[in-house]
């Protein structure tokens, strides 16, 4: 039982170490009601355990979550642009090639835009919240994954592209790749 | 079945806010490492399909980890708090498969199990045959009944756990499990079981 056990305290520790309140209610679902998405953990199908969260609304969810999986990926949740500092700071501190930027018109574009591949980073989409779990071991040696973070529509949309050298601290807005829409 | 997320401003206390003990999170997962096979058994021996076991297994410890500020170890145990949970989860779920809502709709853990983990889970299954086959045995005792059998003779809880986990009075378990165990050894007589 050591896998499942081991990917299930995963998941539990991802959302304790995110600061989401959980409170419980069941309510009837109707059938045309759409499946839930998913956020945060490994997207890909039947890949392992995904956590899926709704959060509250105007309540106390925090800014930022950056949570380290027991697979050595990190799952990086921006709920708000105010977060895109501490989620460095957490970043730098568990020393992974993997920073947030800011997404400003005045900033410097990324040249040449290098699509993500699954293998470095997925992004997941729960409501208005949107997760990107990087692997930080599929990260080029001498790059950095940049997550570049723009305010959409009121929520936060979190593009993943890779740079060369250190990650800018903003980018131009990144028109080359298409964020994953939100649900 | 479904979950939705409340207001947690309506709430006294949270998951998050729970660290006033800064230790919870170690303690939690002692408790988890300590018990997740037990609650995983307790599905297993309600369903062949493993990926419903984890599904059941997860929301029991989502809900554990949520309530975990409230929980008083004094007041019987951590197996049977979370036998408790898990109870409430697994009759959520069969309210939720008899009125045919879709039990695919999870709200927050969809345990997408992998080859792996699905065979760790069908050894799980398999291991609690006799119990599943013992629990169909108790159809005709009252459902109290058939878990006080189940929890005490096939879980191994004592009947001061097993009566916490029912939300029962230690003494009224007991009554339940004598009754119980003299009916189905009657009932063993009778088909020459025994």
């Amino acid at each position: 039982m050591a896998r499942f056990e081991d990917r299930l305290w995963a998941d539990l520790t991802r959302l304790h170490d995110s600061g989401i309140a959980l409170e419980l209610h069941r309510e009837p679902r109707s059938k045309s009601r759409k499946t839930p998405l998913m956020v945060g953990g490994i997207a890909s199908a039947g890949a392992g355990i995904a956590v899926a969260i709704a959060l509250s609304v105007g309540g106390a969810s925090t800014a930022y979550a950056v949570s380290p999986n027991s697979d050595g990926s990190v799952t990086v949740t921006l709920n708000e642009l105010v977060g895109v500092s501490g989620a460095n700071t957490q970043l730098e501190k568990l020393g992974v090639s993997v920073r947030v930027a800011k997404v400003e018109a005045a900033c410097a574009p990324i040249e040449p835009v290098t699509p993500v591949s699954p293998e470095v980073a997925t992004t997941t989409t729960q409501g208005a919240v949107q997760s990107v779990t990087v692997q930080p071991s599929a990260v080029p040696t001498g790059d950095t994954l940049a997550l570049a973070a723009q305010e959409v529509d009121g929520h936060v949309a979190v593009v993943p592209a890779l740079v060369r050298g250190s990650a800018p601290s903003c980018v131009a807005p990144v028109k080359e790749l298409t964020a994953t829409p939100l649900q | 079945m479904g979950y939705s997320i409340a207001d947690p401003t309506s709430r006294q206390k949270t998951a998050a806010e729970a660290p006033s003990d800064p230790g919870a999170p170690s303690k939690f997962e002692g408790i988890y490492r300590k018990h997740c096979g037990a609650v995983t058994a307790f599905f297993a021996r309600r369903s062949h399909d493993p990926q419903v076991v984890a599904d059941l297994t997860a929301d029991t410890f989502v809900e554990a980890m949520s309530s975990f500020s409230s929980y008083d170890p004094c007041r019987g145990g951590a197996r049977p708090w979370l036998i408790a949970i898990a109870r409430r989860v697994f009759a959520k779920y069969c309210e939720d498969v008899t009125r045919e809502r879709d039990v695919a709709h999870r709200a927050f853990i969809q345990a997408n199990v992998d080859a792996d983990e699905t065979e760790e889970l069908l050894r799980r299954i398999d291991a609690e045959r006799e119990g599943r086959e013992l629990i169909k045995r108790l159809s005709h005792l009252s459902p109290l009944e058939r878990e006080a059998i189940e929890l005490v003779d096939i879980a191994g809880l004592t009947p001061k756990e097993a009566a916490v986990a029912l939300g029962l009075p230690s003494g009224a378990l007991r009554v339940r499990l004598f009754r119980a165990r003299g009916r189905l050894r009657k009932e063993q007589l009778h088909h020459g079981k025994i």
